[in-house]
């Protein structure tokens, strides 16, 4: 079947079968392969992008239910040379090692950004909980996103920031 | 693995929904939010030939009643979890459903889908019995409403007929005088749960008449009439616990080979979730379980 996608501001058609999982399409039908497949039953978060702004399981999303919707992935969000406000806080904090879960936790600390400097640290760490890490027991990933956060704020008021330097 | 191959319909009007369903049988299966459905067909663990996609629909709306609050059937857990008009009139759902597995699951799972599927420790279910809500089945004849406690047959089955579908839930306001809790056992944050129990209790002797659920216990969830009478006469947690023990066995009947891991699971859920109510109603800060 024909299903047009919008991913990263760009819109497709593309014809896949209707069993084709958003995961897949978008890794082998648009060639983000920066979209990983970990468990693809919904429990590891590898796969997590965002869809109209919130933090989806694209494993467990059709392609077809994608349709209509802005789906947004890990390396639509910003690029080497111009990167996103997370994408910094990942590598500033080294919040990765194998980076294999990474795009996922990009994914998902960009969904949940507004709300973190709410959180403290039991809270962010159970958001964080749907996403699984192999390699880094967790620690640089969750200083990377609440670093996320900080650099949001200081984005938002450099003026604050600098007289706060200051003082 | 992949699902097998199989055919889509996006449907238009819950009529096209029904109509649909009705052309292929048991060949067909409704989509909602898909995060039960999409792993169980990424497993192979079911392979409808057919999958009708119901998320165009109108059925998302959320309506605070005097009495009652009506919930589409495609509402999400997290509408549940954040809405506050859900938190002021059913705070024991928006509790229960923030327990949901996790954030991305609960953007798109449903409560019509959760109730439908009814997962034998499904959270919504659970607290669909303790706070007895009613569920609205639309089939080509007609809508019939059908009271939580009457809707779970048994594991991951339901009253649904084949050609009908779940359009929305009603569920009462919880009174302000009536306490709740609710607490739930898992080995990891968004695990499916080990064990979780519900309870609305009248306060100050008030009329209200308690209602404590545990799932986990059996296939759908339990009423524990024993400790619906009893839960005010004792005191201190081991008493508690040992009712609750006491009211699993006597409801769930029958010769329970359980090993003792799983008795303390469900008779400390239980008392958790009494003990949960009791810290809301004094005003302690809220512990988050």
């Amino acid at each position: 079947m024909r299903i047009e996608l919008t991913v990263n501001g760009d819109s497709s058609v593309v014809d896949v079968e209707p069993r084709r999982t958003l995961a897949d399409v978008l890794r082998q039908d648009l060639g983000h392969f920066g979209v990983h497949l970990g468990c693809e039953h919904g429990v590891c978060g590898a796969c997590t992008v965002l869809v109209d702004g919130e933090a989806v399981r694209s494993c467990l999303m059709l392609a077809a239910q994608a349709e209509g919707h802005d789906v947004v992935t890990a390396d639509g969000l910003g690029s080497p040379d111009d990167l996103h406000v997370v994408q910094r806080a990942f590598n500033e904090a080294h919040g990765l090692q194998c980076g294999f879960c990474t795009p996922g936790f990009v994914c998902a600390v960009t969904a949940m950004l507004p709300d973190i400097p709410e959180m403290d640290d039991e809270r962010l760490r159970e958001e964080l909980s749907g996403n699984i890490c192999r390699c880094t027991g967790y620690v640089n990933i969750v200083k990377a996103a609440r670093l996320s956060a900080e650099l949001v704020a200081a984005e938002a008021e450099p003026a604050r920031v600098e007289a706060a330097d200051e003082g | 693995m992949k699902p097998s191959v199989l055919d889509y319909v996006r449907v238009s009007s819950v009529d096209h929904a029904l109509a649909t369903l009705a052309e292929h049988g048991d060949d067909g299966k409704l989509l909602a939010g898909g995060q039960s459905l999409v792993p169980m067909l990424n497993l192979r663990l079911a392979s409808p030939s057919v999958l009708v996609d119901i998320g165009a629909l109108n059925l998302r709306g959320i309506h605070t009643e005097p009495d009652a609050l009506r919930l589409g059937a495609l509402v999400t857990h997290r509408q549940l979890e954040t809405r506050r008009s859900i938190r002021a009139a059913v705070p024991l759902l928006a509790d229960a459903a923030r327990h949901i597995g996790h954030t991305a699951i609960r953007q798109r799972g449903t409560i019509g889908g959760s109730l439908a599927h009814a997962d034998p420790t499904a959270e919504l279910a659970l607290v669909a019995v303790a706070l007895d809500a009613e569920v609205v089945i639309t089939g080509l004849s007609g809508a019939r409403t059908v009271s939580a406690g009457e809707f779970f047959l048994g594991a991951f089955t339901t009253v649904v007929e084949p050609g009908e579908m779940v359009t929305e839930v009603r569920v009462p306001v919880q009174k302000p005088d009536t306490m709740w809790g609710f607490h739930e056992l898992s080995r990891r944050s968004g695990d499916f749960a080990l064990a979780a129990a519900a309870c609305v209790l009248p306060v100050d002797d008030g009329p209200a008449r308690a209602r404590v659920v545990v799932a986990g216990a059996t296939p759908t969830p339990l009423r524990l009439p024993l400790m619906e009478r009893e839960w005010a006469n004792v005191g201190p947690e081991a008493e508690t616990v040992g009712l609750a023990r006491q009211a699993v066995a006597e409801a769930a009947g029958g010769d329970r080979d359980w090993s003792e891991h799983r008795w303390q699971v469900l008779s400390v859920v239980v008392a958790d979730a009494l003990a949960d109510a009791a810290r809301r109603s004094s005003g302690a800060t809220e512990v988050r379980g």
